[in-house]
């Protein structure tokens, strides 16, 4: 079945990014104090047309530091804390992401299906 | 008859034309090979368990056989060893992995069923590189059993992740064993370790008992000496098995090797010589010698496609869901290597459409791929772009700078068969080798044409001085 109505546009309820940057920032600062740190390296030059007078607004963690976190909440363990640890992680994350970006570049007609067969099953009785 | 070193390195062929004319018995060659295991072994960290007993029995069984008139073919009373991620009831099966290196599987792997249906005698559990290198190792020290040392200088990498395989026939421990390769890990210890190592067809041998790093690009595989011995074994354990709904009908025909008619055409893939090491260039070269006196050489280009990260992907993903247990459980902080202790955890972050789009490119891989053996038998190209890395060094380090072609990925990806074959020895003195990797099921020709070389070549029968 080829569905063509699927969309990512659709949010279900709206988030205060501001708000959500912000406590996010906190949960994660030992976590991202790692993350950010390699982030300030390739950090992008700020944008323009920031207001004068306008409070800018805090920048969101990165993605890489945004899945660091979730891993830490879903896979508890002390021992992912060492900072050599954090570091390695989080450079593999922004690989996957960095390749993730790369496989979602590659075109794909909506009929390009995956390689894997499905079939239904009935066993004789 | 009192067997000698030129017998630790002899041909399956070899082997079994003395036990039939009664040079010795199946359990004096198994003897034979245990005693070179238990003293040779540890200084290679080739072995993960010594199986005397049940070889032993395998071995008076094969004897009281052939001696009763019946002989079930060329692997009869032939020793084996292998990996330690195929199951065998009632000896342990660690996967090269700390947490299991006591965990006993009660049940054997179909591989090692068949091999026992073929007369051979399993001595030994070769070790590995821990959950066959899925979670990302960056350096030699990444077994529990200690780094894979090379047979040819012990300063150096075995290669992985079958690492007991490649110096366990390397330095004449076992006559064959049996590898597995996700990507790379059959034909990386065959070319370091200077033999002979062949990834089949996905589908081709039952994985069935065998450790699952991902479901999709794991392939079971022969190592030996010569493309002969390859052949002998995977006619042996290839073929349907209704326990791996991906195995096929297609068991491979191997009684002796041919001559491959008409003249194969090869191609040489482009630039895969580029990034290598000066004397596997070389050496390489001196192979398309070799080949142009029996098949026609052209050259091809391998289509611009993401075959590495479509691998990586998929990899990663099945390997995040086939472990997940051993990283909530916390068992993964006993790995060996101190990267493997958080390398599975970054996987577990992969979004699923990353996995789908990986496995929707596959089929336009797998498609681009099969279009360029039209006319075109085999692509060759050097196995690796550099002899065996320094255990006192990453990988990274010691290859920066070079690099082989593209075709481990690719190839790995698509699921198409390969073979390398020894072809010189390059730095250092240590081996270095010939691949050719053919289309699905082009596993006969592989043969045929590594056979033929080997015909023409003495390079495997070079073996270190132990």
């Amino acid at each position: 079945m080829t569905r063509l109505t699927m969309t990512s546009h659709s949010t279900p309820e709206p988030v205060n990014r501001r708000d959500f940057a912000r406590t996010l920032a906190a949960a994660t600062a030992a976590t991202a104090a790692t993350a950010l740190e390699t982030h300030a390296q390739d950090k992008k030059p700020k944008k323009t047309g920031e207001k004068p007078g306008e409070k800018p607004q805090p920048e969101p963690p990165p993605p890489a530091a945004l899945l660091l976190e979730t891993l830490r909440q879903r896979y508890p363990d002390a021992r992912l804390d060492k900072q050599d640890v954090l570091q390695g992680i989080y450079n593999e994350l922004r690989g996957d992401l960095a390749r993730s970006r790369r496989l979602s570049s590659f075109p794909l007609e909506n009929a390009d299906e995956p390689g894997f067969l499905f079939a239904a099953l009935r066993i004789d009785p | 008859m009192t067997l000698k070193d030129k017998h630790a390195f002899a041909s399956i062929r070899r082997l079994g034309r003395g036990l039939r004319r009664g040079d010795y018995t199946s359990l004096e060659l198994t003897e034979f090979f245990l005693d070179r295991l238990q003293r040779l072994g540890p200084r290679f960290n080739a072995v993960a368990t010594v199986t005397g007993e049940l070889a032993r029995t395998e071995a008076r069984r094969a004897d009281s056989e052939l001696s009763a008139g019946r002989d079930r073919g060329p692997l009869h009373g032939i020793p084996y060893g292998a990996k330690d991620l195929l199951a065998t009831r009632g000896i342990p099966t660690s996967w090269g992995a700390a947490p299991m290196k006591d965990r006993v599987i009660d049940a054997d792997a179909t591989v090692i069923l068949k091999l026992r249906e073929a007369g051979a005698v399993l001595v030994a559990k070769l070790a590995m590189v821990e959950i066959a290198g899925g979670l990302g190792y960056k350096q030699s020290r990444a077994s529990f059993t200690g780094a894979g040392l090379n047979p040819w200088d012990t300063g150096r990498w075995s290669g992985g992740s079958s690492s007991g395989p490649g110096s366990a026939v390397g330095a004449g421990l076992c006559p064959f064993a049996i590898g597995s390769e996700t990507w790379g890990s059959i034909m990386t210890p065959a070319g370091f370790c200077g033999i002979t190592g062949m990834r089949p067809t996905y589908g081709r041998v039952s994985r069935h008992g065998a450790m699952a790093l991902s479901w999709t690009m794991d392939k079971l595989g022969p190592m030996g000496r010569t493309a002969d011995d390859c052949g002998l074994v995977l006619a042996a354990i290839s073929g349907h098995d209704p326990a791996d709904a991906t195995s096929v009908d297609k068991q491979l025909e191997w009684t002796k090797p041919k001559k491959p008619r008409p003249k194969p055409n090869l191609a040489v893939i482009t630039g895969c010589d580029t990034h290598v090491q000066k004397a596997v260039r070389k050496n390489f070269r001196k192979s398309l010698d070799k080949l142009e006196k029996f098949c026609r050489i052209g050259e091809v280009t391998l289509p611009d496609l993401p075959y590495e990260d479509v691998a990586g992907t998929l990899i990663s993903c099945e390997m995040a869901a086939a472990f997940e247990g051993l990283v909530s459980s916390g068992d993964v902080w006993q790995m060996t290597a101190p990267e493997d202790r958080w390398g599975a955890h970054a996987a577990m972050m992969i979004p699923a459409r990353d996995y789908i789009n990986a496995m929707r490119i596959r089929p336009k891989i797998q498609a681009a791929l099969d279009q360029l053996f039209d006319g075109t038998d085999a692509l060759v190209s050097p196995t690796l772009a550099t002899v065996a890395y320094p255990n006192d060094q990453s990988f990274s380090e010691y290859r920066r700078g070079h690099h082989a072609s593209r075709i481990g990925g690719a190839g790995n990806a698509a699921g198409i068969p390969g073979i390398t074959v020894p072809n010189g020895f390059g730095e250092d003195k240590l081996p270095t080798g010939l691949q050719l990797v053919g289309p699905a099921w082009s596993e006969t020709s592989l043969l045929s044409i590594a056979a033929e070389y080997q015909d023409r070549t003495d390079w495997h029968e070079e073996h270190p001085d132990l």
